[in-house]
């Protein structure tokens, strides 16, 4: 990975953005369900911490909104597989939750019935020492793909 | 259920066009090479539930887009701030800043 060289980027929601390389991150695998999509943009807006923004880098439509687990549930209990393990190169010292170069995002949707609802199920995993980053299913079965946001005021 | 044994280096072939070739087999994995045209949707199974929902999340208008992440900053500015945020607010120091004057000439 290139240090610091600069990426321009177009995105359908921010215009054009011109990104520091550090501020992408890399699915080895691709976004599941978007297969060919591998780097998107970490973008966070002021004010609106600790929502990041991540936009495809390829793609200027796609932009999913998220926000780091604890935000809504301070005790996460995420559970990273051998398989995703070696996909997001973790050394050893790098543990959930005492890492700070481990960060675990849930995905932000609008369900027709539910309203907003946070994926706790499946959340992106990602290896801020290389930037790389998978979406890591859980086992635990009460974790939800849907679990409902309660917002201040209904958002739509 | 069709039932084959294959070896390393065999393949079978699912109507036309795609084929699963056997690459490697460990002690508890097999590795797996599929063919198949770029249309055709190849994924983990458990993998389809994860896909479904991001394929949802990715749907949001633009509009929508922002009411949520109003109201979601507002939810979380109520409850204690994790240290997350902050570590990846460090990482992450520059913000993008927005060039619409970049148009090509």
């Amino acid at each position: 990975m290139v240090g610091s060289s600069p990426t321009l980027l177009f995105s359908a929601y921010f215009g054009t953005l011109n990104l520091n390389e550090a501020a992408i991150l890399s699915f080895p695998q691709g976004l599941p369900g978007f297969e060919t999509e591998h780097r998107f943009a970490a973008i966070q807006i002021p004010g609106q911490q600790p929502l990041v923004y991540l936009q495809s880098v390829a793609t200027a439509e796609l932009c999913l909104l998220t926000f780091p687990v604890q935000a809504i549930a301070p005790n996460f209990p995420l559970q990273i597989s051998s398989d995703d393990s070696e996909l997001l190169n973790l050394a050893p010292d790098q543990i959930w939750p005492e890492s700070p170069d481990l960060l675990a995002l849930a995905i932000v949707a609008v369900d027709a019935e539910i309203g907003a609802t946070a994926n706790l199920a499946a959340p992106l995993v990602i290896n801020l020492r290389n930037h790389r980053a998978v979406q890591a299913l859980q086992q635990e079965p009460a974790l939800s793909y849907r679990h409902p946001l309660s917002l201040p005021s209904r958002a739509c | 259920m069709l039932i084959l044994r294959r070896r390393v280096g065999e393949a079978i072939a699912i109507g036309n066009g795609i084929e699963i070739e056997i690459l490697e087999i460990g002690p508890s994995k097999v590795k797996l090479g599929i063919h198949a045209s770029a249309d055709t949707p190849v994924q983990r199974k458990e993998m389809m539930r994860a896909s479904q929902q991001n394929r949802q999340a990715a749907e949001l208008t633009a509009q929508t887009r922002r009411a949520l992440a109003e109201n979601l900053s507002e939810l979380f500015s109520k409850l204690p701030a994790g240290d997350t945020d902050k570590n990846f607010e460090a990482r992450y120091s520059g913000h993008p800043s927005k060039k619409e004057n970049l148009e090509p000439a």
